[in-house]
């Protein structure tokens, strides 16, 4: 007897889907099982025997294979236990529904029959909805997650022979979960900016980087509210379309970070990980690759407190994925990719103190001073678009005097930013990407245009501040960002004036004390 | 072999220092001399002692002394000692001159009055535009200006006289003459080169040792008329300078300092024990007795710079401090992006510079 069913592989964020054959002959009675599987996906022999054996249900002694195909494809997990039990049951008749390739199955099984969950339902319900199949079968804890997705009809179950009725059943669509309330999409929950109490330079960078997705770096000492203006410019991005949720989301189903409360990931991520992250931690990897924190903050703010302090090597591979807004990790078994669009924020003190330039607090000399940025690469300075120092907060700044000084309000930046954004996806309409800090130097030329009075004012400050050919495409980038937030076609010369003072930290600047 | 060999052998003696060559030279006329002199000679000299004579006549390597005086012209090093004529006269005159000097570039020559100013590594930026503005100014009066080549104060100063046409300066280092130490000033170490020279009584490819400073220190007086003391803390080695000077006859001028800052706390004390109080440069050229129909720099910086409106707001919060950004916005009114603009087309005029990253500070 033979039979099959269907269930899905997760490789990155992507699914693929998988068939499961099994055929019962004579023979010496073996349960084997094959289709390059992983340790874990191999013991799902033992699980599914006993399993099925817990659940009442009986067995000649006869030959049992069991293959997953393509069988070229790595298989990984505990997922495919319900597929497996499913088709094993069938082959020996115990079910006898002919439409089994309408069916995705996802679960793990227990030893005593019941169906428990497992990470990144997400991608493989889609990827079953893309494929045509009609239903989903799979754990309750899963339920909610999968139901996101439109298109297919998901059933949730709690064990081996709950499944056996509903497959027997004839009406199979009174079983279909659906969806109480409809998800929401605000990108709200997040702190607010009014409660950052002075350091207007340091709040007008963030609306900038916003707007434009600039990487941006935040220099100042201790408790300047460096980590405060991080935790608060996820909340000043627009809200995500359900294109973006439905992408992040896969991301953290694979990483198993959804739950039933959240079953999508609708506000904008905000990850700061410890500075003593690896490199796996970071653009993710392992044995069987799991997303990193990059990943995890795509669409959002990845923030790198203490940037100095993580290992040099940590850093570098945070080059490729900021540049292409893509982390490939390859393994052995194939490589998979995972969307790395992400605003990176980073904060670090300017020596090793934390109080330079005030001399009454910092006695750093000015080789340490140089020692310490050095440990950040300049490739990396070089993803950077936007750099900006706070400052040390004044008491009259903590408690503002008037209502009418208090600071403005997340809602209020937001708007402004959504509108800058919003000329920018039109300008950029048939274009590959859709913010200003993914302009290449060729696409600058074409969407960067100056006043005449700009760039006269632009050619005099390269001449005086010596800038190189890279700090020229930034200031470009910024400019363009600055006019989108003011509204203007054209970069103007306050806009120029402005990104000049978002120009990377230059190491003429740094440790200069002494070069008068 | 010739005199300048036996010179040169002479200064490179191990164990025998300015002292015993001075003693020495009591004895001889010539370094020659010393080099042929036979040990029962030399025996009775009592500054020496056994060791002492042991390493003189091991020392005497004809080819050993003229592959490092071959070495030295390789290398572009100069080479004087007492017993030339080349040798600096108000330097020679100290209590304890140096026997040799090593230099990079010319030696100051004796006529013209040159300054000395020190002051502190750590200096603040304020100390900073003083020492960079009174060695630019010394410069156009046609003085020389001798300093230490140190980071802060000594380095501004002698940035001050290099940005001068025909300003000269001399710098006068704590290690070998062919090392520049601290690294980063070798740019103006090698400028220094050509408008002045670098100076050093230790051996080539000595290092920097903490106790050469000190005596370097000596020298650094001694080459001088007058001494700048410009921002010296408790401990200052700017201090011992001055001392030396002091013993050596020369002036010393102090910029005072508020007498609660910590960074000024040797410069005051330095005023209360009768030291002449500077706020111009003008002061020292007077307290030199040099004297110059009127100061040159002062009228042209004036009326060189003309600053808009908004411009002139904001320049007027700025000072000698470094004062964040936001500040000046909190403090002034004028909106961010006005006040970016306005602190960049000050840059660009040079009457602002900037500090860190967004830190503003006025430029004297």
């Amino acid at each position: 007897m033979y039979s099959r069913t269907y269930s899905v592989a997760v490789q990155g964020i992507d699914g693929c889907m998988v068939q499961i054959e099994a055929d019962i002959s004579d023979g010496l009675p073996v349960f084997s099982l094959v289709g390059d599987l992983s340790t874990e996906a191999k013991e799902a022999r033992e699980r599914v025997r006993v399993a099925l054996q817990n659940s009442g249900f009986r067995f000649p002694p006869r030959r049992v294979t069991v293959n997953l195909s393509p069988a070229d494809i790595r298989k990984e997990g505990t997922g495919y236990d319900l597929a497996i039990a499913v088709s094993v049951l069938s082959a020996y008749g115990y079910i006898s529904n002919n439409d089994l390739d309408k069916f995705i199955f996802i679960g793990e099984l227990g030893l005593n029959g019941e169906i428990r969950p497992v990470n990144g339902v997400l991608p493989m319900v889609h990827t079953g909805m893309e494929s045509g199949a009609g239903y989903c079968i799979l754990a309750n804890e899963n339920l909610e997650e999968a139901s996101v997705i439109q298109g297919i009809k998901v059933i949730g179950v709690e064990s081996l022979l709950e499944i056996r009725k509903i497959l027997e059943s004839d009406d199979i669509d009174s079983n279909v979960y659906h969806k109480k309330d409809k998800h929401q999409n605000k990108n709200t929950d997040f702190p607010d900016f009014s409660e950052v109490r002075g350091q207007e330079s340091a709040r007008r960078a963030a609306e900038v980087a916003a707007a434009g997705m600039h990487n941006l770096l935040l220099v100042g000492p201790p408790g300047s509210g460096k980590s405060m203006i991080a935790g608060r410019i996820s909340g000043i991005l627009p809200s995500m379309t359900f294109e973006e949720q439905m992408e992040i989301s896969r991301v953290y189903s694979v990483a198993g970070l959804l739950s039933g409360e959240s079953p999508l990931v609708t506000k904008r991520p905000f990850r700061a990980p410890h500075h003593t992250a690896t490199q796996k931690a970071l653009v993710g990897g392992g044995m069987s690759p799991k997303p990193g924190e990059i990943s995890l903050a795509s669409g959002g703010v990845l923030f790198l407190d203490e940037l100095p302090e993580f290992e040099r090597n940590t850093l570098e591979v945070l080059r490729q994925p900021l540049e292409d807004g893509w982390v490939n990790v390859n393994r052995l078994h194939g490589s998979c990719r995972y969307p790395a669009h992400t605003l990176l924020m980073a904060a670090m003190n300017p020596c090793r103190c934390g109080w330079y330039p005030d001399r009454r607090k910092c006695s750093c000399t000015p080789g340490q001073i140089r020692k310490y940025l050095g440990r950040i690469s300049g490739p990396l300075l070089d993803r950077i678009d936007i750099c900006t120092e706070t400052v040390a907060l004044k008491y009259d700044h903590l408690i503002p005097e008037d209502k009418e000084k208090m600071p403005e309000d997340s809602e209020k930046i937001r708007k402004r930013v959504e509108r800058a954004q919003k000329i920018q996806w039109l300008r950029y309409e048939g274009e590959s990407f859709c913010h200003n800090s993914e302009l290449t130097p060729q696409k600058i030329l074409q969407y960067c245009t100056m006043s005449k009075e700009a760039s006269d004012y632009l050619k005099i400050i390269f001449a005086k501040m010596e800038f190189s050919a890279r700090a020229y495409h930034k200031l470009l980038k910024v400019g363009r960002t600055i006019a989108d937030l003011e509204g203007h076609d054209r970069i103007e010369k306050e806009h120029i004036a402005e990104a000049v003072f978002y120009r990377s930290i230059d190491r003429r600047y740094w440790g200069g004390r002494s070069e008068a | 072999m010739r005199e300048y060999h036996y010179q040169y052998w002479l200064s490179a003696i191990k164990g025998i220092g300015c002292k015993k060559i001075r003693s020495l030279l009591e004895r001889f006329d010539t370094a020659g001399e010393i080099y042929r002199a036979d040990r029962k000679y030399l025996e009775k000299i009592p500054e020496l002692r056994a060791k002492d004579i042991e390493s003189i006549i091991r020392s005497r390597n004809e080819t050993k002394i003229k592959y490092g005086w071959e070495n030295l012209i390789k290398k572009n090093i100069s080479f004087t000692c007492l017993l030339r004529e080349d040798y600096p006269e108000k330097l020679r005159n100290i209590a304890d001159p140096p026997f040799c000097l090593f230099y990079k570039g010319s030696l100051p020559e004796g006529q013209v009055p040159s300054v000395a100013v020190v002051g502190a590594r750590n200096a603040s930026y304020t100390g900073i535009e003083i020492a960079k503005k009174m060695g630019r100014e010394l410069a156009e009066n046609g003085i020389n200006v001798v300093s230490g080549l140190a980071r802060g104060i000594d380095i501004a100063a002698q940035k001050g006289v290099l940005r001068v046409g025909g300003g000269r300066t001399y710098g006068i280092l704590g290690c070998g003459i062919d090392r520049c130490y601290p690294q980063e000033h070798i740019e103006s170490y090698m400028k220094m080169q050509e408008k002045g020279g670098v100076i050093s009584e230790f051996y080539p490819g000595m290092p920097p040792y903490a106790g050469n400073f000190p005596m370097r220190n000596r020298i650094i007086s001694g080459l001088s008329d007058g001494i700048l003391v410009i921002e010296a803390g408790e401990k200052s080695g700017s201090l011992i300078t001055a001392e030396l000077g002091i013993d050596q006859g020369r002036d010393v001028f102090v910029v005072p300092g508020n007498i609660y800052d910590p960074g000024y706390c040797g410069s005051n004390r330095l005023i209360k024990s009768g030291a002449a109080l500077v706020t111009t440069t003008r002061d020292i050229l007077d307290g030199l007795g040099i004297f110059v129909d009127e100061d040159v720099s002062v009228k042209k910086k004036k009326n060189e710079v003309m600053l808009e409106t908004s411009e002139k707001i904001v320049y007027s919060y700025l000072g000698l401090e470094p004062i964040h950004i936001s500040e000046i916005v909190c403090l002034s009114g004028v909106p961010m992006q006005r006040t970016m603009e306005c602190l960049l087309s000050m840059e660009l005029k040079g009457v602002v510079k900037q500090m860190g990253n967004q830190y503003y500070a006025i430029v004297l």
